[in-house]
């Protein structure tokens, strides 16, 4: 892959929620709900990391006239995102640990 | 007195509560439709659908007000969203810059398979999201490819094609 996507807190938390369950299709608000995010800041990010190709999502296969509601987009990683997501969990860990070394020391 | 001005207080103040939550689902339909309105046009309906249904799900389970909430937070969102989308990668800058030959496959209509970009990488599953009468060439030159190669817009002999890009790869390197 090229240069990743532009990593900040929030898309960590999104990230961390989605690498729990690498396989699980979510939706937004899901995504939202156990990230502890804002609806409004899930999208771009979820656009951010599709871009970057870290993520894929789809139509819920459903008949919407039996559900009584509209189909749902799902998101989940695709194979490069739980590498590379793992990849940026890792940094940031080892970088906060050498961060709060060197405070303690 | 007193007593009868608190109580008149009181039915009023009640009276525009009611009215207030009645136009929370107008105002927030008109807040889904501005924040739709700030994304590129190739990608309002997805949204516009995505967030409706994330609607319909909220409208089973949380109240007006959550739902005004919930769109204030989305339009207020949208123009990053909006840059989000419209950040193109250096790829299809270099694509733009030097416009390469296009080989589609030979479908009719193309809702799946890949596109090749000679000499420069591979598109990955395109998804047609509108598709005219007559399909393109065979092989064509793209006119325009941007929206951080999500977008690529083709002009086919009934006019213009707009693909949507759901992967991008190099050729040269692994997707697992």
């Amino acid at each position: 892959m090229g240069e990743g996507p532009r990593m900040t807190l929030q898309t960590h938390a999104v990230l961390s929620t989605l690498l729990r369950e690498p396989r699980t299709e979510k939706y937004g608000l899901e995504i939202a709900r156990e990230s502890r995010l804002s609806t409004g800041t899930i999208y771009p990010i979820l656009a951010r990391l599709e871009a970057a190709g870290w993520l894929e999502s789809g139509w819920e296969d459903i008949d919407e006239s039996a559900e009584g509601r509209r189909k749902r987009r799902y998101y989940r990683l695709t194979g490069v995102g739980v590498r590379e997501a793992r990849r940026a969990a890792e940094t940031t860990r080892r970088m906060i640990s050498l961060d709060l070394a060197g405070v303690i020391s | 007195m007193t007593m009868i001005v608190t109580v008149l207080l009181g039915a009023i103040g009640s009276i525009v509560a009611a009215e207030l939550l009645d136009v929370c689902p107008w105002l927030t339909q008109k807040l889904l439709r501005r924040a739709a309105n700030r994304l590129p046009a190739t990608h309002r309906e997805r949204y516009v659908d995505e967030w409706q249904a994330e609607l319909d799900y909220m409208n089973t389970r949380a109240g007006k007000l959550f739902r005004l909430l919930w769109a204030i937070g989305v339009c207020a969102s949208s123009s990053s969203l909006a840059r989000e989308i419209a950040d193109v990668p250096q790829i299809n800058r270099q694509t733009r810059a030097a416009p390469v030959r296009l080989n589609f496959p030979r479908q009719p209509v193309f809702y799946g398979g890949s596109v090749r970009l000679d000499g420069v990488n591979d598109l990955d599953i395109p998804t047609v999201i509108r598709d005219l009468d007559d399909p393109p060439q065979a092989s064509s030159t793209p006119d325009f490819l941007g929206d951080r190669g999500y977008d690529m817009r083709v002009r086919g002999p009934s006019g213009v094609f707009v693909f949507q890009m759901k992967h991008h790869h190099r050729t040269n390197e692994s997707d697992e």
